[in-house]
């Protein structure tokens, strides 16, 4: 009986029944593309996008190119799409680049009169991005590393950071000694007399990285500080570049509300310039989002998934700003300094109050340290 | 519109509308809570009430209007003394130098602010730490002033008054001044009672644009006017573009405000232009102005323009070719700071299509709207007066509209519009013909106000069509008038960035665009290194020009 064929035969049927419906019922991520082109980039899917399926890689070869709308970011931008375009040449890549507030209006009035011309849309606003979110004109679409941001930095299935926007303390080391220097290590430290016609502030309605410390230490510190602020006669400059430039080259000597994304530059060519970055941390997110009618989705999710795997995250970091990704290690070169220490807490804040606020702290800076600064004698 | 052909209304209509909407558009956009299409907008007086009625806007308003006069009287008195010693004096190497007065206009305000940063910073300015480092003075010249804000605009637009007034002292009929000679009138009295007069229309023209040129723009102001509290209305512009969320609609509030001054200057200029026919000079019988023997006076009028050259050209792209050698602008001159870099780079990335696009845009553009500035002149001249007097007050209205709100009225209007303009070459074009409508019909206007009627009535009488007329009396005579518009719109357009950043595509990115990115970017010596590259493209284009149809010579010819 049991060298008889017909109960034998039961079992292997069942078998071969039961692996067809496995087969079946297989994720689709398993499938290899059918073009053998494209197992390059399946590859690299498959070791740095877990779950994602060959059929987005077939279909966004399909539309062939994607539309990225991204801020003045150009080195790191350029870095990671060089890199996308490496790893998916079937994609092509366009961009549109432009100040925050100018690409805001350009994109929201294309998406208001339904003429989808962007895929991919960058902000440095994270309020306008769970704004956006909240209006049904991003895409939802969870990427497969999710699970590496927290929740501070993304808005889960929209937007994820591609950076965190540091806000420090910067001096030219030429015009500051190490002594001094040793106040600026805290935010009271800027409020310091010795500071009287040596520093310069960034005005508030430059906006993003600009605006957000002045919210902060309104929230924090109270109106007070900024009078101390404006006691010492800061030169107010109009936006975040030219105050970096003019440290860089010695016109002022201390910059109370720097940008590090400013610096970087800056620091990598030799200016003589040293920054801190005070507790509580300032620093707002730079997100990522796909547009809710992009013309090339599946294009456009390729490349959101693309820019926070390990390696498009990596290339973008090293010269974009300070990673918001839990699991990657910063990998600029001045994160190797001595020097150099990123705050461990960050102020908490809500985005929404910070974007609401912004008309009530500009008032209380004008009044307080902008006409102070500006008002003659001592 | 009685008697009024079929092409002036199939040509004068459509124009009418391209210049209507947009500006219809930033009218309701002004009046809303938020931009046109959002589901929250509203009509609201708000932002006009902010605007209109706020103190901080009250104040910009005056500053503007006291920056815009300052500057523009300023402009006229050194360019017009650079054209009078260009065109009537006998200067040693007047033809030579006159060349060179058009280079301020070369690079944009933007950059030459940035220049005159590094050259006149507080502390760190090439020309104080230099001053300090021998004399002990610690800042020689603050650029962070209302003087330095008025130093870079008498600058830059002291060569727009020079290649206005020039073309206007050349094309005076010397017969008058020679007859004012003989009836025994001094040099000085023949200067105000004959010169004068005859060039006021023009002078009048310059003033109120330069003006607009001036009250609309805001790189300088913001970046300058900030560390002394200084702002104007298109600083404030730029502050409700910039901040996050943006103000579009308290922005476009912003913009109709200067409207209304360039309109009322409009009747200024109108006022003092009414008598338009007592300026026809051109009648085929008059004979070239007389030429000033200067004396021992020669040299010190070519001191004076050699300064206003090393201020305003020398030192400028000094600045900038030393900058964009460097890592970081510093006054620090040592090796480690050079570097070949920012020039080994710039011919990368989309720069080259770039380049195309902008010499595409201002050689191709540039050429196309002289066409139809001098259709629309001409047709106007047919329609009489009345059109014509209207037309200064429609063309006026998109100049003096800052470029960023322009730039978002077109937006608004053409991107719901189902029409192939937006994201293509088009709308671009569309921007600089209103950018430049002021400028361009003003221009074309006075060339053919000093064409006399006469010319074109005798070509009629022995037989000559209009078209004939026009083509072989009136171009020929008005030629050098349009090689000059050509040349001011080519290097108009070349600079034009305000505009352009909100409305290009990939495909029709332009220089000063990638120069713009550059610069907010943090690129500062790369920006430098393009602005080098832009000023020497447009130079060469020029030159080259010049060289094989005259559009400088035709007015620099006579020169000696």
């Amino acid at each position: 009986m049991l060298c008889s064929p017909k109960p034998m035969r039961w079992p292997m049927r069942r078998l071969f029944v039961l692996l067809g419906a496995i087969l079946l019922a297989a994720p689709s991520w398993a499938q290899a593309p059918a073009d053998p082109k494209l197992a390059a980039s399946w590859a690299f899917m498959q070791a740095q996008m877990p779950g994602v399926p060959a059929s987005l890689l077939e279909a966004a070869c399909k539309e062939g190119s994607v539309m990225i709308y991204h801020g003045t970011w150009i080195d790191a931008q350029e870095a990671q799409m060089a890199k996308f375009r490496e790893r998916f040449p079937c994609v092509t890549m366009e961009t549109f680049s432009a100040d925050t507030g100018q690409r805001q209006e350009r994109w929201m009035a294309e998406v208001r009169a339904g003429r989808n011309i962007a895929d991919i849309v960058q902000d440095s606003d994270p309020g306008f991005l769970d704004r956006e979110s909240g209006t049904g004109d991003l895409m939802q679409y969870q990427i497969s590393n999710d699970a590496k941001f927290d929740a501070t930095a993304k808005k889960q299935g929209y937007w994820y950071a591609l950076r965190v926007a540091l806000v420090g303390i910067a001096w030219n080391t030429d015009l500051v000694s190490d002594e001094e220097a040793k106040k600026l290590t805290n935010w009271q430290g800027i409020t310091d007399p010795i500071w009287k016609g040596r520093g310069a502030v960034v005005d508030p309605s430059a906006g993003g990285v600009a605006y957000l410390p002045w919210y902060v230490w309104t929230k924090n510190y109270g109106p007070d500080f900024l009078s101390k602020i404006g006691a010492l006669k800061p030169r107010v400059i109009a936006a975040v570049v030219p105050a970096a430039a003019s440290l860089a080259s010695g016109d002022i000597a201390v910059l109370f509300n720097a940008s590090e994304t400013g610096l970087l530059p800056l620091l990598d060519k030799g200016a003589p310039i040293r920054w801190s970055l005070p507790e509580p941390g300032i620093g707002p997110m730079t997100g990522q989002a796909i547009a809710a009618r992009a013309p090339h989705p599946n294009a456009a999710r390729l490349y959101q998934e693309y820019a926070f795997t390990t390696e498009g995250y990596g290339i973008w970091q090293k010269l974009g700003g300070a990673p918001a990704r839990s699991d990657v290690k910063d990998q600029r070169d001045v994160a190797k300094e001595s020097w150099y220490k990123t705050p461990a807490n960050f102020f908490p804040y809500d985005r929404a109050d910070a974007s609401a606020s912004v008309q009530s702290v500009t008032d209380t800076y004008t009044k307080l340290v902008k006409n102070a600064a500006a008002a003659k004698g001592p | 519109m009685r008697g009024v052909s079929s092409l002036t209304l199939a040509l004068v209509l459509p124009l009418l509308v391209l210049i209507v909407l947009p500006i219809a558009m930033v009218f309701y956009g002004s009046l809303l809570s938020a931009p046109p299409g959002a589901a929250e907008a509203v009509l609201t007086l708000e932002n006009w009430q902010t605007v209109y009625l706020s103190a901080p806007y009250l104040a910009a308003l005056a500053n503007t209007v006291l920056l815009g006069l300052v500057s523009a009287a300023l402009s006229l008195l050194v360019g017009g003394a650079l054209a009078w010693i260009i065109a009537r004096t006998d200067m040693p190497g007047r033809r030579s130098l006159a060349l060179l007065l058009l280079l301020p206009m070369m690079i944009s305000g933007l950059v030459t602010t940035l220049a005159w940063i590094a050259l006149a910073a507080p502390n760190a300015g090439f020309i104080n730490v230099w001053v300090r480092g021998w004399s002990g003075i610690r800042t020689l010249l603050n650029i962070y002033s209302f003087g330095g804000i008025v130093l870079v605009h008498v600058l830059h637009y002291g060569s727009f008054a020079f290649l206005a007034l020039f073309a206007a002292l050349r094309s005076i009929d010397g017969a008058m001044e020679e007859a004012s000679a003989m009836v025994g009138a001094g040099r000085l009295r023949t200067a105000l009672s004959i010169t004068l007069p005859l060039i006021t229309p023009t002078l009048a023209t310059a003033f109120l644009m330069i003006f607009v040129f001036v009250a609309e723009n805001f790189p300088v102001p913001t970046l300058l006017g900030s560390p002394v509290g200084f702002q104007t209305l298109p600083s404030l512009i730029y502050q409700n573009m910039a901040v996050t969320p943006a103000h579009p609609t308290l922005a476009a509030a912003s913009g109709t405000v200067l409207l209304w001054i360039a309109l009322i200057g409009t009747i200024l200029q109108q006022r003092v232009s009414r008598q338009e026919k007592r300026f026809v000079t051109v009648s085929g019988k008059g004979s070239r102005p007389p030429m000033m023997a200067l004396g021992r006076w020669r040299y010190v009028c070519l001191g004076f323009v050699l300064v206003f050259l090393l201020l305003a050209v020398v030192l400028p792209y000094l600045a900038l070719l030393l900058g964009s050698f460097m890592n970081f602008l510093t006054p620090n001159l040592k090796p480690s700071v050079f570097t070949w870099a920012n020039y080994r780079t710039l011919w990368t990335g989309d720069a080259w299509a770039a380049a195309v696009n902008s010499l595409l845009l201002s050689g191709g553009g540039g050429l196309v709207l002289t066409a139809v500035y001098v259709l629309i002149s001409s047709r106007l001249a047919e329609l009489g007066s009345n059109w014509r007097r209207a037309s200064d007050f429609i063309s006026i209205i998109p100049s003096a509209i800052p470029a960023l709100v322009l730039g978002m009225g077109l937006i608004w209007t053409f991107v719901g519009l189902p029409l192939p303009i937006y994201g293509t070459m088009g709308i671009l074009i569309i921007a600089y013909f209103l950018r430049n409508l002021g400028t361009g019909v003003r221009h074309a206007n006075n060339a053919f106000a000093q064409i006399s009627g006469d010319l074109a009535e005798a070509a009629r009488i022995n037989g000559a069509t209009r078209l004939q007329a026009l083509r072989d009396i009136v171009l020929p005579i008005a030629r050098p008038a349009m090689l000059s518009l050509w040349t001011t719109l080519f290097i108009f357009i070349f600079m034009e960035v305000s505009a352009t950043i909100l409305l290009y595509a990939p495909s029709t990115r332009t220089l000063p665009t990638v120069l713009w990115n550059h610069m907010a970017s943090g690129s500062q010596p790369r920006a430098f290194a393009i602005a080098v590259a832009q000023a020497s493209l447009i130079f060469a284009i020029l030159f080259i020009t010049d060289r094989r149809l005259g559009t400088l010579r035709s007015n620099f010819e006579r020169v000696g």
